[in-house]
């Protein structure tokens, strides 16, 4: 006769290693899930790459008006030595912080490619991982057994046939 | 029924313009203005004392050109002459002389200085002197080079640039991208034979040394930076590219000008800023688009270079050279070196690197150095440059400064020429006074002064006119000064020196916007020289020697103005076959203050003296001028008739001998002894005359040979018609 505590205890392991088994393929969804949204980032950052870059080369040009018309206003002539170094000189500048913008920009969506990979890895072996702790699970039923086998070896090479049947999924 | 008036002269207006007399368009001059003040400088509080005679210092035998030197606790003067330098000590003791310079004689009247702690920098506004330096070592011994603009990388001159010295159209063809011996090319006459050893750069960036000038549009070069490439860019479609716009990679941002497109699916450009050759991978992503304002076609391969850089009108050459011509105007500005009033670049104003008067390479930094044109007027010709708080840029058209402060320093990035005013300024170089800067003006020669005027941080000018009632004393102004005091005065005075030997002596009162004029003429030769520290004015005067009928030669003396010395160049009376630096002229001999005799210079028995007049302990010799203070003419009594001026009282000062119309009064009492010459009187002297006259005035002064003491107060002439 089966104790009612061993009893309890094997079952609890047992819906526990179910419960393992199913976590590990929800985990996986909803990595793949997480993965994607970094994927969506990814364009979305992109995207906003390509329009700050767009607004950066367009305050460059506006600096480089804006350089032109305030030497007009100070009566020095826009073509002098000094004023082509200005230009160059502030659309280096310019450039500058467009390429600082478009860096940050790169590192963000490389952040966020490198995310969508580890996801997908890990969306890849999340079932595996619910196995291998339900085998935990299973290694606390067996204990359970152990304690039948005291009683009743017979249940629990029942059982252990079981656990093998449901490990090789 | 004759009317009689008492006029009263306090003489402190000085001589005004004939017209501007007859004209009284002002209430009250004629009781304060002459007809003639000659040889005598105006008194603060009225009345006009004979000027300092010139205590004499030193001679040279050609031209002199004088710039003093104050260094900590002394004064040196340093004379130049044609190729060489004297310095001598502020007594003219000659310390040093340097030969074998670069100046000529044209140069003497045009030299420029500007003068920092042991330097002195000088040029020519002939434009054909490379910037001198001449430097005071501390053992005091002077040294003269070239000026030289420090040396880079490559052994590239950190020197100003000019792209604007050919006409628009000219293009520049080098013959490779590197190397030496390449050959140059353009397709305009722009070489001459001095362009070797010149720089010039492709692209105003890429600099290459000529080393030999075929003719003119033809040279061989060595080049120093590599060229910019010039590049074929294979498109899907040209046919929206245009030569002379600028394409720009999307995402390399590297720029290149369309020289040409040759094909139906290639675009021919010369990069910009670089060697960077736009971005095209046959895998990557991101391949440029050339983007101009109609196009934006993508890389559909790699940019190919061309074999040979493609032909340019973007060029520039160095804006200083013996081709180019030399700075005419400098000044030494807020520690950087202002170069400007170029020959072929009129406008254009240079200021080296903040701290480093050898850089004059530009850049964008706020120490950087500048090279700024003039935008209102391209055209005008910038004549001088001067250092007060702001940089004063005057051209032949119209003053400005650069309205920095001590909140906004003078940088590339904020320099501004605001205008003063548009009156042009000539070629008389101008002077800094405690209120600004006087200067001649380019269209009537008339003097003005440029006020400082506003605070440090919102800075303004005005501008005045000095000599518009006495315009007739500016005769050809070549030289200005302005003395802080004279010879112990506490009067400011400007002084105008003319080409015709005369100065305008300008009394300038601090705070008052009246001014009154004397001129001043030397006794026996032109004043050809003037300078000033603080109250001591030195006078150089040329005199010309006639040796016969067809031999003559001219000496320069230079002297000190000092009231101790009665005439001009007046120097201890020595009779020595030494002395010969006054002989075959007029001379004059003064003895205890007042002229005792004249006489030509000659040669007897062995010594040079004073003809008929025998050297004495005590006596010296010069040149006596005349003096002449004539009131003004009292006009409303002349009408279209005759006056009388039967009465003239005349009150003097510590005066000698002095002639008031056509009778001479003696300054001895009846109890003075009569052998003293130069004995003077205080009183108010009452001269009576007979006679008539058209002019209701009458001369008051000193004639040649019979000078002395002079110092009148007022005068008070009654006028009868």
């Amino acid at each position: 006769m089966v104790e009612p505590v061993t009893m309890a205890l094997i079952a609890s392991s047992a819906v526990s290693a179910f419960g393992s088994i199913l976590g590990g393929f929800g985990q996986a969804s909803q990595m793949k899930a997480q993965a994607k949204a970094a994927a969506l980032e990814a364009k979305y950052v992109n995207l906003q790459r390509a329009q700050k870059k767009a607004i950066n080369l367009e305050a460059i040009n506006d600096v480089a008006a804006s350089v032109d018309l305030i030497r007009s206003g100070r009566n020095v002539n826009l073509n002098s030595a000094t004023g082509r170094a200005l230009r160059k000189d502030r659309r280096r500048r310019g450039l500058d912080n467009l390429n600082n913008d478009n860096l940050s920009f790169l590192q963000q969506i490389s952040g966020l490619k490198t995310r969508q990979s580890n996801l997908r890895a890990g969306a890849r072996v999340a079932p595996l991982m619910g196995i291998l702790n339900a085998s935990g699970d299973i290694a606390t039923m067996a204990s359970g057994f152990g304690q039948i086998g005291k009683s009743g070896a017979g249940e629990v090479d029942k059982i252990k046939q079981l656990g093998t049947s449901q490990l090789s999924f | 029924m004759v009317k009689t008036r008492k006029h009263k002269s306090t003489l402190e207006l000085g001589e005004l313009s004939r017209d501007f007399l007859m004209n009284q368009s002002e209430e009250g001059v004629l009781e304060r203005a002459c007809q003639t003040a000659l040889n005598v400088i105006l008194k603060a509080g009225g009345g006009a004392k004979r000027r300092p005679g010139g205590d004499f210092k030193f001679s040279t035998d050609v031209q002199p050109r004088r710039f003093r030197f104050r260094g900590r606790g002394f004064v040196e003067e340093l004379v130049f002459t044609n190729g060489v330098l004297f310095v001598h000590d502020e007594d003219g003791v000659l310390l040093q002389t340097i030969g074998s310079q670069a100046w000529v004689t044209a140069d003497l009247d045009n030299l420029r200085f500007g003068a920092n702690a042991n330097k002195v920098f000088v040029t020519s506004a002939l434009n054909t002197l490379p910037v001198q330096e001449l430097t005071r070592a501390a053992d005091g011994t002077w040294s003269v080079a070239a000026y030289q603009f420090s040396v880079g990388v490559n052994g590239k001159r950190s020197q100003p640039f000019y792209d604007k010295f050919d006409e628009i159209d000219t293009v520049m063809t080098v013959g490779a991208y590197s190397g030496t011996g390449v050959t140059l090319q353009f397709n305009q006459d722009v070489l001459v034979a001095g362009h070797v050893g010149l720089r010039f750069r492709y692209m105003a960036a890429n600099e290459m040394v000529i080393t030999a000038v075929t003719d003119a549009q033809n040279a061989t070069v060595d080049i120093v930076d590599t060229l910019y490439p010039t590049l074929d860019l294979p498109v899907a479609s040209s046919a929206n590219y245009k030569v002379g716009e600028v394409v720009e990679g999307d995402v390399s941002n590297v720029r290149g000008v369309i020289v040409e497109v040759p094909t139906g699916t290639s675009v021919r450009v010369i990069l910009l800023e670089g060697y960077e050759r736009f971005q095209y991978s046959a895998t990557a992503e991101d391949n440029d688009k050339l983007i101009t304002r109609e196009a934006g076609e993508a890389l559909t391969a790699a940019p190919v270079l061309v074999t040979t850089p493609f032909f340019t009108s973007i060029y520039d050459e160095q804006l200083i050279s013996a081709v180019r011509g030399y700075p005419g105007s400098l000044a030494v500005h807020k520690n950087r070196l202002i170069l400007s009033a170029f020959a072929e670049a009129t406008d254009v104003v240079c200021g080296s690197a903040n701290g480093n008067f050898y850089d004059f390479a530009v850049g964008a930094e706020d120490e950087n150095a500048f090279n700024e044109e003039l935008g209102a007027d391209p055209n005008s010709e910038i004549r001088h440059v001067a250092s007060k708080d702001q940089l004063v840029i005057m051209t032949d058209r119209g003053c400005h400064f650069v309205p920095e402060s001590p909140q906004s320093p003078l940088t590339p990035a904020n320099i501004a020429f605001y205008e003063i005013t548009p009156d042009g300024c000539s070629l008389v170089e101008p002077f800094s006074t405690p209120e600004g800067i006087v200067f001649i003006d380019n269209d009537a020669g008339r003097l003005m002064v440029l006020a400082q005027a506003g605070s440090l941080s919102q800075p303004s000018w005005d501008v005045a006119e000095l000599s518009e009632a006495a315009y007739h004393m500016l005769t050809g102004p070549k030289r200005l000064v302005v003395a802080n005091g004279l010879d112990g005065r506490t009067e400011r005075y400007a002084m105008v020196l003319n080409d015709d030997g005369t100065v305008a002596c300008m009394i300038y009162r601090r705070g008052s916007d009246k001014v009154g004029f004397s001129r001043w003429t030397h006794g026996e030769g032109a004043f050809s020289d003037i300078t000033v520290s603080e109250d001591r004015v030195f006078m150089t005067s040329k005199i010309d020697r006639v040796f016969s009928d067809i031999e003559t030669s001219s000496i320069w003396l230079t002297s000190e103005m000092k009231f101790s010395s009665l005439v001009d160049d007046e120097a201890p009376y020595v009779s020595a076959a030494s002395d010969t630096t006054i002989r075959n002229t007029l001379s004059d001999v003064v003895k205890d203050g007042a002229v005792i005799g004249s006489g030509d210079v000659v040669l007897e028995g062995g010594n040079w003296v004073v003809e008929d007049l025998s050297a004495a302990a005590g006596q010296s010799r010069g040149f006596d001028f005349d003096v002449d203070v004539t009131p003004a003419p009292q006009t409303s009594m002349t009408g279209s008739g005759r006056v009388r001026i039967p009465k003239t009282w005349v009150d003097v000062l510590d005066t000698g001998i002095i002639q008031i119309g056509n009778s001479e009064y003696l300054p001895w009492g009846p109890d003075d002894p009569l052998d003293d010459p130069g004995k003077t009187r205080t009183q108010r002297i009452v001269a009576t005359q007979l006679g008539w006259s058209y002019e209701a005035t009458k001369f008051i002064g000193q004639t040649r040979g019979r000078g002395g003491a002079f110092d009148v107060r007022s005068i008070l002439l009654e006028v009868s018609k």
